[in-house]
């Protein structure tokens, strides 16, 4: 028997198990995937021409076991045992509506691979539902999660520039990057051009300058490799193998078991309360139950959701705390891919620099905060970068010997790229069901997934791109490359809302604390909890929620509450 | 200032996405490596892409592609990373080599001296490389993963390899760019001089 059970060790997974550690619970963390060692299962050692096929996954492999997650940027030779085989996990969509659920099952899911960038929600993304009557309202607004945001930020290291603005709240940041010479350029001129934009550095969770209560974890200063996505030796990103699972493990009171899948929770019927989790062993193909006192669902956005589901009885026909018929609706993504490539020829043609900064800029979200908007609610930011052209020379270029040689060492123009992350409605109809019929090898029903963007997110992917092409020419360039739609949802690599919380039983799954309205002992502080999804890139807030709900547990579960 | 008005857009941005496999030709059972086999191409073909990658990438004042084993590679990447339908592609692009230098000169490519190859290959290259409409149905490019269709989708594919296994080759990496692994402190402005050189980038970011 334990106190706390966390259900995935990823994201949120990590920092709820670390904040119920540290209040002295016994806690028992339960993940699917196989167990990985921090730095001993990395590839990030290895020298680009040490890396198997000069980094690339075989073609015939890609086609069989990787055709969805191959969408992923970060998927290469040296990350391939951070994804699934897509072959042993399969989902269904309907004909013509692909949704890519991109996931990593091993010991810290998918932090290993995430893209650390870290932007704090504000009182425009909590209170957005309420105001346009999409989604329901969330029940907790800015300053209930303001001080957790602060406790995240310390606890994992995030470098960032404080600007002050509305739409995008300052944290507690370690030492901003910098930006470069086109950056800044780029930065003057679009700001000059469209007074209510800024143009800052990506904030991200990268240690800028490792703190004391980082080193005492083993971390380190980042090295400006950019190799991120295949584990860092040094420890410089957060993820749960690096940060929140040591600090865990080192109250004594953490306890991991791997390649367990939960099957569903077991809920007394007198009391409402969950009492234990039903798992299967990934390898064996045994089941077995854990008993704890207070349990925490963070198997990411859609695995959460399935767990619900498929913890039906026949008092809950519908899934566990579905009374609201909320569970797996609701299912968001950010818009993403809607790309602006420019070059930029007065950039200064004698200016470069050194290292791989993880990070690129970022532009805030301004529409429907310092400008109007046409024809869509909501809005959006940019991420992307100015950068040097040049270097390994094109192959569809012409040319043949020492002129390869010379395009090669000759510096090229600038680069601008600035990629729009839209915000997506909460629309109930974008929904994630078990079949009823079709199982997977550990005999779990499929996922069905059926999420489409809708005419919010069309007319807002429209004006992404005239604003990313209006931004390249403010700044003195042409485009070059431009996407002409958004990819499919999903591969933004941010779902979420398949548990949303709120006030009112009757129309969300979780309360402002992340409890099950139907289940006192049960949280949920994963991606699934999210009521609407804002523009910015959500970890951050999990974290944030994941470890606002473990304070709250452990001080009801103290005064005998639960 | 650059003259990058005169350069194709459309290419520009080409060496930012990952290598686009090139799959216009049915798979044949050619193409099937033995199992287990550490070579694919056989030692006349082994040969033949000796000297292609050899007037791709010459020694000149630095080493060329044959210091950077980059024939090995591009077998080892045959054997171990290509589909049958890139394989074929490949071997087809080779031999179309061979075939129109025979044609042209009435010897093989091997035969010919270092000044014939280029002399021959040159202009091959130009016309391999012209850019074509893409097939119907043909997968969707994006600005970081452009697609290319070229004349020959075979030889696009062939020279990719050459220039990426040379370039992410310890030699062609030390000798032509910067790599540095371990960077250490990001410097975001630095002053070039006539002996800089780009650095080499480990991905799409």
């Amino acid at each position: 028997m334990f106190d706390a059970i966390v259900i995935g060790s990823g994201m949120s997974g990590g920092i709820s198990a670390k904040e119920l550690c540290e209040r002295g619970l016994k806690v028992l963390v339960i993940e699917r995937g196989r167990k990985i060692e921090h730095v001993t299962d990395y590839n990030d050692r290895q020298m680009p021409w040490e890396l198997p096929n000069n980094n690339r996954i075989p073609e015939d492999e890609v086609k069989r076991d990787y055709p969805i997650q191959s969408q992923c940027y970060a998927v290469n030779a040296a990350t391939k045992q951070f994804w699934v085989k897509d072959s042993e996990h399969p989902y269904t969509t309907p004909e013509g509506k692909p949704f890519s659920w991109i996931r990593g099952y091993h010991l810290g899911g998918r932090s290993i691979m995430w893209g650390r960038q870290s932007y704090r929600l504000s009182d425009i993304d909590f209170g957005a539902n309420a105001k346009d009557g999409h989604g329901c309202d969330w029940p907790i607004r800015y300053e209930d999660i303001a001080p957790w945001y602060d406790h995240i930020e310390e606890f994992i290291g995030v470098a960032g520039s404080m600007e002050g603005l509305p739409q995008l709240p300052d944290g507690k940041f370690l030492p901003a990057w910098e930006l470069n010479d086109g950056e800044k350029l780029f930065k003057a001129s679009v700001e000059a051009k469209f007074p209510g934009r800024k143009v800052i550095v990506g904030r991200n969770a990268n240690l800028s300058v490792a703190q004391p209560h980082h080193e005492a974890l083993g971390r380190n200063s980042c090295q400006n490799r950019s190799i991120c996505e295949r584990g860092c030796s040094f420890g410089a990103n957060h993820t749960s193998l690096s940060s929140s699972l040591p600090a865990a493990e080192r109250t004594g009171n953490l306890t991991i078991v791997t390649d367990a899948i939960v099957h569903s929770l077991v809920q007394d019927p007198k009391t409402g309360k969950i009492t234990s989790v039903r798992v299967i062993d990934a390898k064996t193909m045994q089941g077995r139950t854990y008993e704890a006192k207070i349990f925490f669902l963070n198997a990411s956005a859609i695995a959460s959701a399935q767990i619900l589901l498929n913890s039906r009885n026949e008092a809950n026909p519908n899934g566990l705390c579905n009374k609201s018929d909320q569970v797996g609706r609701n299912l968001m993504d950010h818009m993403y891919a809607l790309t602006t490539a420019g070059a930029m020829p007065t950039y200064p043609s004698d200016s470069y620099y050194h290292g791989r900064r993880p990070t690129g800029i970022y532009i805030p979200r301004y529409r429907n905060v310092t400008e109007e908007a046409s024809g869509y609610v909501r809005g959006y930011g940019f991420q992307g970068g100015v950068m040097r052209m040049g270097g390994k020379p094109r192959a569809n270029d012409p040319g043949i010997g020492q002129d390869i040689k010379d395009k090669g060492r000759k510096f090229g123009p600038w680069l601008t790229f600035i990629s729009g992350f839209g915000e997506m409605l909460p629309n109930p109809n974008n929904r994630v069901t078990q079949s009823e019929t079709k199982k997977d090898k550990w005999g779990l029903p499929i996922l069905h997934i059926d999420c489409a963007q809708g005419p919010n997110e069309a007319a807002m992917a429209k004006q992404i791109l005239a604003d990313g092409k209006a931004m390249v020419e403010a700044a003195g360039g042409f485009v070059i490359s431009q996407a002409s739609d958004a990819g499919p949802p999903g591969l933004g690599i941010h779902e979420m809302g398949t548990a949303r919380m709120g006030r009112d039983p009757m129309t969300s799954v979780f309360n402002g604390h992340n409890q099950a309205h139907e289940a006192p002992n049960l949280f949920c502080t994963d991606g699934a909890a999210m009521a609407s999804s804002g523009c910015q890139n959500p970890s951050l807030t999990y974290m944030a929620l994941s470890a606002r709900a473990a304070d709250f547990a452990v001080k009801e579960l103290k005064a005998g509450r639960l | 200032m650059h003259d990058i008005l005169n350069l194709d857009r459309r290419a520009l941005l080409a060496d930012i996405g990952l290598l686009i496999g090139a799959t216009a030709l049915p798979a044949t059972a050619l193409a099937k490596p033995a199992k287990g086999a550490r070579h694919f191409l056989l030692a006349p073909q082994i040969a033949l892409l000796g000297a292609v990658a050899d007037t791709i990438l010459p020694a000149t004042d630095t080493p060329g592609a044959l210091a950077a084993k980059v024939p090995a590679r591009v077998d080892g990447l045959l054997a171990h990373w290509a589909s049958a339908s890139t394989r074929t592609n490949i071997v087809g692009a080779l031999a179309r080599i061979d075939a129109a230098a025979k044609a042209q000169t009435g010897k093989g490519f091997t035969a010919l001296t270092s000044a014939e190859r280029a002399a021959f290959l040159k202009p091959h290259d130009a016309a391999a490389l012209k850019n074509v409409p893409p097939p119907p149905g043909a997968p969707k490019g994006n600005p970081f993963a452009p697609t290319t269709s070229v004349a020959d989708q075979g030889y696009f594919t062939l020279k990719s390899l050459v220039i990426d296994l040379y370039y992410y080759s310890e030699v062609g990496s030390a000798n032509e760019l910067q790599y540095v692994h371990v960077p250490g402190k990001f410097q975001p402005s630095i002053k070039l001089t006539p002996q800089s050189r780009p650095e080499l980038g480990t991905g799409p970011f």
